[in-house]
């Protein structure tokens, strides 16, 4: 029945996003991390050098290298590697800022340019075609390029810099160092979002520490074993989300699924960020910390400073904050926020279903912005019990719009609650 | 309760450094059946259908 209502995309338009692993793959621990690691160790004994360029250098290789190697065999092949040209011309465009200047401005166009070009221009020419197509107005032509590995994430750190140097947050900046800012690879693809202001002085004081070294080793086994044995099993159930079996599903088995994708993608996206910060520790380096148990958040504002930490960060200074944050009201504090998830939303995907996620989640901002300025709130355990399971539930109704296409989405959420009504 | 649990979680998930006061042999023999357990754990488990979620690159 609901099959006749509603047309089941294929399955490479429900929006599933899903990738290479790499972090899993023997030739990252043995042609990239353990070769680069001792040889960044061993560059301390050598006497007469400048030791931080010449790591910084080193750094910069490796990531080129990685890039290549894993753009050409995961990402498109030639095509794949070659986005590291993209990323170069950046960085050497990127000599050119100076606090106060235009150059500044031009790299963040060029920045965001470069990332609508290669994410969304597809994805605006369909909608479009969707919307204003029937009169004849189609797009043809559009070229559909393949992305390159971490454009998404190359993007913030180059608008982070940019947007620094240009506010004179950033002073000193050697090309070596930032080039190995730029392409270090433990955090190439999917994060930690660094910071340069953090990252320079932590690669100036790099040094072995056996302990630290130990902790890194310790930290990315367990986010192996977190994303092969915890997350890839709840994805046994959540991804039924993705099949037919979703419209004949009781409204439970939907929850418990929905239920499983929240946990399964705490763990595999926590999982990924330990194995990329215990690389950091092999470095000596401290790479940010992305997770810090989220959900145990007793309300929406606290989850976002405990999930994603560094993207929740990078949006509230080069989003929310530029946009004027909650200087200027209660009603452009709660439009800011919606317009910073949406931002938020469409950046982890180009469709409509993220779209709607930021929405959702920027509309549980602002709700949450009024309550908690209302004096005549609940307090006391019992209302902190409380808080802490709508803050759950909210959090994976967003993930229905998260994991599912819009009409999947709508579809598992309306037969849920209609059990409610 | 919760706080000593999380705190052990982030102990034996390397987010956080074993206390000075512990003897170091302990935790190295500690350590070493640890890591030996979780290598055992991903490789039993390798193989599924193991991709990274999250971002559309």
């Amino acid at each position: 029945m609901f099959r006749a209502r509603i047309r089941w995309p294929r399955k490479r338009d429900t929006g599933a996003l899903t990738c290479a692993v790499i972090f899993n793959e023997l030739t990252y621990y043995f042609f990239f991390l353990g070769p680069c690691v001792l040889a960044f160790h061993l560059l301390a004994r050598v006497r007469n050098i400048d030791l931080l360029r010449v790591r910084a250098y080193l750094l910069a290789t490796f990531g080129f290298l990685f890039f290549a190697y894993y753009g050409y065999s995961h990402f498109g092949g030639w095509k794949g590697s070659a986005g590291v040209a993209l990323f170069a011309w950046e960085l050497l465009t990127s000599q050119l800022y100076r606090p106060r200047s235009r150059w500044c401005l031009f790299g963040i166009v060029q920045a965001v340019a470069i990332l609508i070009a290669f994410k969304y221009l597809g994805f605006f020419a369909s909608s479009w075609n969707a919307i204003a197509g029937q009169n004849g107005h189609q797009l043809h032509g559009i070229p559909h390029l393949a992305l390159p590995l971490g454009i998404s994430f190359f993007t913030f750190e180059f608008i982070h810099f940019a947007a620094d140097v240009y506010l004179g947050r950033i002073e000193r900046r050697p090309y070596g160092t930032y080039a190995a800012f730029i392409f270090f690879f433990p955090t190439m693809i999917a994060g930690p979002i660094k910071r340069y202001g953090e990252f320079e002085p932590e690669l100036e004081r790099a040094r072995f520490d056996s302990a630290l070294f130990m902790q890194g080793v310790t930290r990315i086994l367990c986010g192996l074993a977190k994303k092969q044995v915890l997350a890839d099993t709840f994805s046994l159930w959540s991804d039924k989300l993705a099949t037919d079996a979703l419209s004949s599903a009781p409204p439970r088995t939907i929850a418990a699924w929905i239920l499983a994708y929240g946990m399964k993608i705490y763990l595999d996206f926590s999982g990924y960020s330990d194995i990329a910060i215990g690389s950091g520790y092999l470095f000596g380096i401290h790479i940010p910390e992305n997770f810090n148990w989220p959900y145990a958040s007793k309300s929406i504002t606290e989850f976002w400073r405990r999930w994603h930490i560094s993207l929740g960060r990078w949006i509230f200074d080069y989003l929310y904050a530029p946009l004027g944050g909650s200087r200027k009201g209660q009603l452009r504090t709660a439009v800011n926020l919606i317009a910073a998830f949406c931002i938020s939303g469409l950046w982890h995907g180009a469709a409509f279903n993220f779209l709607a996620w930021g929405v959702w989640h920027g509309a549980m901002m602002a709700v949450h912005r009024v309550w908690r300025s209302w004096d005549g709130r609940p307090t006391g355990p019992v209302w902190g019990v409380a808080s802490l399971m709508l803050t759950f539930i909210g959090v994976n109704i967003g993930w229905a719009f998260f994991c599912m296409d819009l009409p999947r989405a709508f579809f598992a959420l309306g037969r849920m609650a209609r059990v409610l009504a | 309760m919760r706080k000593h649990v999380a705190e052990w979680l982030e102990l034996i998930g390397g987010s956080r450094q074993p206390p000075n006061s512990w003897n170091r042999r302990d935790v190295a023999l500690a350590r070493a059946a640890w890591w030996i357990l979780l290598v055992l754990l991903t490789w039993a488990f390798a193989g599924r259908n193991t991709k990274f979620i999250y971002i559309d690159f």
